[in-house]
């Protein structure tokens, strides 16, 4: 029941993995435990560390491993093709919650969390600004057309100047559209690969400072 | 001072101890930590990382009433170990030529009786 329990504990704590995944995990850990006859709680903590920490650890591997694989078969060759933003923002929020169980020294963390909201805050900022930017044009266009119904009655070269302008602002618009979502999960991206750099640094001194041993494997 | 495992190297010992026999979990983490510093949830990401890149298979077989995993090298496994058998040959000889320079050099020095300063001695200590 114990081993159970702990299972449970870990499973609770893996966020933003597939159910498969998770299960793959729960049953190693399951086996590994009957196999090493970890049989009390305090056995299993010592050698797994609390179920936190396990989680945090298997959640860690998967967002960096696929950053690995991807740098050691593309070589020298920075030709990365961009996650979609929705990964990326999943890697961040599971950086995020690593960072918040990851046993550091205060001062550090708070370094830490400075630098990592600092980050976020200027990619948040980034991307509203773009937004914001994208969303007014629209509503410029729209006016403009608006206007244009009510001149061309009365002032039929005015309303026209206005329809065409309107209609051109809208046409800009739908085109730079992929631009748009280029910059916006550019801007993720880099984002990312920031957080996870200091996640890296991060979990090597605490390693260093003789914290719970996580081997860092890669690099 | 311990030398920390890289992830080629660890896929290298976990394909190697299969070549000999198919192993489960709990028994390769044993195995390795014979030698070895390795904390427990080390292997549970290099098994991962083997079985995604088709370097080994798994099968179950049942064992006082539960399954045990049970993890078996494939042909591109054992190729993959050859691969790193090379390149590790290769590392290990590299490394070994700049140590036994430097280690050869300091017992000249010793056995000279010079007070020059050598590899050996650090180049800030007084």
């Amino acid at each position: 029941m114990i081993k159970q329990d702990y299972i449970n504990e870990l499973k609770t704590n893996l966020h933003g993995l597939s159910n498969g995944e998770i299960n793959e995990a729960a049953e190693f850990y399951l086996e590994y435990m009957e196999d090493g006859h970890l049989d009390s709680r305090a056995a299993i903590v010592d050698k797994l560390g609390t179920p936190k920490q396990l989680a945090r650890k298997i959640m860690a591997d998967y967002s960096i491993k696929s950053d690995v694989s991807e740098t050691s078969t593309q070589n020298n060759h920075q030709e990365k093709t961009p996650k979609s933003p929705k990964t990326n923002s999943a890697t961040i929020w599971i950086i995020i919650l690593a960072l918040l169980s990851t046993p550091v020294t205060i001062p550090l963390a708070i370094m830490v969390a400075v630098f990592v909201f600092v980050a976020i805050l200027l990619g948040g900022v980034a991307v509203v600004v773009i937004c914001a930017l994208y969303f007014s044009a629209v509503m410029v266009g729209l006016k403009f057309i608006q206007i244009s119904s009510a001149l061309l009655v009365t002032k039929m070269f005015a309303g026209l100047f206005y329809l065409g302008t309107g209609l051109i602002i809208l046409g800009i618009a739908i085109l730079i559209i992929p631009v748009v979502y280029t910059v916006i999960s550019w801007v993720i991206q880099e984002l990312t690969v920031f957080i996870k750099f200091i996640y890296r640094k991060i979990s090597r001194k605490s390693n260093q400072n003789g914290g719970p041993h996580y081997e860092e494997n890669n690099h | 001072m311990n030398i920390q495992l890289t992830s080629e190297v660890l896929d290298g010992l976990v394909l190697s101890l299969l070549t000999h026999q198919d192993y489960y979990g709990y028994a390769i983490t044993q195995e390795i930590q014979k030698k070895f510093q390795i904390s427990e949830s080390t292997l549970y990401p290099v098994l991962r990382r083997l079985k995604a890149k088709k370097w080994l298979t798994t099968y179950d077989q049942p064992f006082q009433g539960r399954n045990r995993r049970y993890y078996k090298i494939t042909k591109s496994g054992y190729q993959q170990f050859q691969a790193i058998l090379e390149a590790w040959k290769k590392y290990d000889q590299n490394i070994n030529e700049i140590f036994n320079n430097t280690e050869s050099e300091a017992k000249e020095n010793d056995q000279a009786g010079l007070h020059q300063r050598t590899q050996n001695q650090s180049p800030w200590t007084e």
